[in-house]
């Protein structure tokens, strides 16, 4: 009957929003502050970020060397 | 009989105020720890500089929209998909392609490499996942080993193996996710709670357990349990179709890219969006987004045919690059994080530094 296969599809409703309600969260100041910790720590790390050298980055053009 | 209809509505309208109720409770739980915003945390953080981030590479060859890529674990080998129904890998350094299949249907709209770099995986609108084995054997022809794995009932939106060549998880617009064996072509586990297409996925950094989020057509963003087939937390900001999700390099926060123009940051801990990189100025969706390696930088491709990078702290663009000449619709960093890789209606793929 289409009356129990909506009650069957709002007690799933209900059973996953208990679960939601239910975890354990951490402050914005503290969660924010670990993602910027995260991003300070692993900056010299990030090649896009620092602008790695042509000598290291092989999608740069490598500069030409010339015989003396 | 008329006593049971009246039960059931009875239980139904009961069922109904408790997940009021409980969506109200959720939504207390969440405003009671916002107590600042992640740009203000970061106001003291040093501002980034000028890029000077080009074109270094063009990938010409697709007969049609370039509509999903992916990096090989080798960070030079690149696999693409087209609209034409064309998949190909290339050697990203060379720019030379040194495999191509032809699929049995048009707009395949996601692939994959294996992480061994010995397969690749694609699909679309044949509702299916296949597995290619890649051969350097002339005499081979790669489509003759061709495995299919995945079958939904709909089209494939997104693929991506998990941490070795045997499993598969996808994402499809029938409104579902799902990991497969790659051998047998079992179904491991299915992810049900999208109320729409499900546009997109990625998986957890390996070092932080085995989840992924998805996101879809119902706006709404959901972070799965893979043993349990469980979604353990689920965000509704945006405005409109969510295209792209991507975690954060620690596992702790993921961005979603959407048709509602913007990009925004969900902090799994805070269990709550905590940045938006939007500007009035731009009004197209954006399609396709990715992190630089420390997580500072959000590439994110959009349907104006530009490419904003975002300083992800302090939520403000630090960059535009134009190139492409349609829409940007896939974009990934490449493993070393070296360089980053976009895909695009106008049929090529630019490989930026």
């Amino acid at each position: 009957m289409s009356g129990s296969s909506s009650i069957t599809a709002m007690k799933k409703v209900v059973q996953q929003l208990r679960l939601e309600a239910g975890l354990n969260r951490m402050k914005v100041s503290q969660a924010a502050a670990d993602l910027k910790q995260f991003c300070l720590q692993n900056a010299q790390h990030d090649p896009l970020l620092t602008g790695v050298s042509s000598r290291t980055n092989s999608f740069r053009p490598q500069k030409v060397c010339s015989f003396l | 009989m008329a006593s049971d209809g009246l039960h059931e509505s009875e239980t139904l309208a009961a069922l109904r105020s408790e997940a009021e109720s409980l969506k109200g409770k959720l939504e207390e739980e969440r405003a009671k720890l916002h107590d600042v915003e992640l740009r203000q945390v970061a106001e003291r953080v040093e501002a980034l500089g000028q890029f000077v981030m080009k074109t270094r590479r063009t990938l010409k060859g697709h007969g049609n929209k370039v509509l999903c890529m992916d990096w090989c674990r080798d960070k030079r080998r690149i696999v693409s998909s087209s609209q034409d129904g064309k998949v190909i890998v290339w050697d990203s350094f060379t720019t030379n392609k040194e495999h191509a299949v032809t699929m049995p249907c048009t707009w395949v709209m996601a692939c994959a490499y294996a992480p061994s770099g010995c397969a690749i995986a694609c699909g679309g609108l044949d509702n299916k996942c296949s597995v290619y084995p890649l051969t350097f054997d002339k005499n081979e022809n790669m489509a003759a080993k061709k495995k299919s794995v995945a079958m939904h009932t709909n089209y494939l939106s997104a693929c991506s193996f998990t941490n070795s060549d045997m499993q598969i998880l996808t994402a499809s617009g029938d409104g579902t996710c799902a990991l497969w064996d790659v051998e047998s072509g079992q179904l491991l586990q299915s992810f049900h709670g999208h109320g729409a297409d499900v546009l997109c996925l990625d998986l957890a950094p390996s070092e932080t357990g085995n989840t992924f989020v998805s996101g879809g057509c119902d706006k709404k963003a959901m972070v799965w349990d893979m043993r349990s087939g469980q979604c353990v937390q689920a965000f509704e900001t945006h405005e409109s179709d969510i295209n792209s999700v991507r975690y954060y390099p620690s596992g702790d926060a993921f961005a979603s890219g959407s048709d509602d123009a913007t990009c925004r940051l969900y902090d799994l801990r805070a269990d709550r969006e905590v940045a938006i990189y939007s500007k009035e100025s731009i009004i197209f969706g954006a399609s396709s987004v990715d992190f630089s390696l420390s997580g500072r930088l959000l590439f994110a491709g959009y349907n104006d045919y530009t490419i904003n990078v975002w300083d992800v702290l302090k939520g403000v663009r630090v960059s535009i690059l134009f190139g492409h000449e349609n829409r940007v619709s896939t974009l990934r960093v490449s493993p070393d994080g070296t360089a980053f890789c976009s895909g695009s209606w106008d049929h090529t793929l630019r490989v930026w530094a």
